[in-house]
């Protein structure tokens, strides 16, 4: 499956990890657009997205509040959590709130890249059998 | 210090280093990408000089993990400072900082320390400077961040101490009132915490090192 203009959003208060990768992923024909807290996040979400990559620890609004918006919203958003934060337990909550991968940092980007390919490929099951 | 304190701090620090590897990862991936490519004018020039910051910010990033490093060297021999009767409080300062800031960030609190002090060498358990230091800073969170906190290592005459500034942030008042009464009476044990002479400032003194 191409991911060329797949819609990611990023989401990380980070700002220099979070700018460089999304110009990595450029480079690599997706189509990313960056959020560097939830806020700004549940507002870039409004526009077409595919998936959204997001991290847990953030400053005001964290990770799982911004996954329970989006899924609540948008249910349809295929949500990656990448965090340089997380034990077994937030993995679990994760996945229970519908996020469909959970990745640490630091990541490969090829491995990223495969995690968005298979959130794409669910978002297109989903679209096809409901 | 509790092992819960020690656990809180490490994960902050592994946390952080985390994402310095993160950044260290991806700029040395988009080097990488950068020099695969093939260009060629004014588009070179553009790669070059995004090339140079990339690598800069590898350069950044690893000192700030050398720093974390040290923080994470100091915990290690914890057993070996324990029973410690002194210590730098500049450094552990300095340290609490480094170790604590991605933690204080999610709760919006700014951390700072003062870099180029002094050694100033105080009769107290290095340890019992970081369980105090961070019974501060949950004093803090616990009134609801958005609150810019400093802490320097002073000393007046043979009196060793931590000046605790609060300082900017939108809940600064909540916080100086949280601070206001010895809140770590019931906390941290052995250090009293009283207003210091200039507001937005508190004192932090060991019981056997009181501040006239």
């Amino acid at each position: 499956m191409s991911l060329k203009g797949i819609k990611v959003l990023l989401v990380d208060d980070e700002r220099r990890f979070v700018e460089t990768l999304a110009e990595r992923l450029s480079m690599r024909g997706l189509a990313p657009r960056v959020a560097h807290d939830g806020q700004q996040a549940l507002k870039a979400v409004t526009m077409p997205t595919d998936v959204i990559v997001l991290d847990l620890r953030m400053p005001g609004m964290d990770g799982f509040e911004v996954l329970r918006s989006v899924k609540q919203n948008n249910p349809k958003v295929q949500v990656i959590i990448l965090t340089g934060h997380g034990g077994d337990g937030e993995e679990e909550m994760a996945y229970r709130m519908g996020a469909c991968d959970f990745l640490k940092k630091p990541i490969d980007i090829d491995d990223l890249l495969q995690s968005i390919r298979l959130a794409c490929t669910q978002q297109f099951k989903s679209d096809v059998f409901h | 210090m509790s092992y819960t304190c020690m656990a809180r701090l490490l994960a902050s620090a592994v946390h952080d280093m985390r994402n310095i590897l993160a950044v260290i990862r991806e700029s040395a991936g988009l080097a990488q990408d950068l020099t695969s490519l093939d260009s060629t004018g004014p588009v070179q020039e553009e790669h070059k000089k995004e090339l140079a910051s990339s690598l800069d910010e590898v350069r950044r990033q690893v000192l700030l993990a050398a720093q974390l490093a040290e923080g994470l060297e100091f915990m290690a021999q914890a057993d070996m400072v324990e029973g410690a009767a002194s210590c730098d409080l500049a450094r552990v300062c300095r340290l609490f900082c480094r170790m604590a800031t991605r933690h204080a960030r999610a709760t919006q609190i700014r951390l700072q320390s003062s870099e180029h002090e002094e050694p100033v060498w105080a009769a107290v358990s290095p340890l019992d400077v970081l369980q105090a230091l961070l019974d501060i800073l949950d004093v803090c969170i616990a009134v609801g961040g958005r609150v810019d906190l400093s802490f320097t290592a002073a000393r007046r005459l043979h009196d060793e101490y931590v000046e605790v500034r609060v300082s900017g942030g939108e809940n600064t008042a909540l916080a100086l009132s949280a601070l206001t009464g010895n809140p770590l009476q019931d906390k941290s044990c052995q250090c009293l915490l009283r207003p210091g002479s200039e507001a937005g400032t508190f004192i932090l003194v060991w019981r056997s090192k009181e501040v006239a």
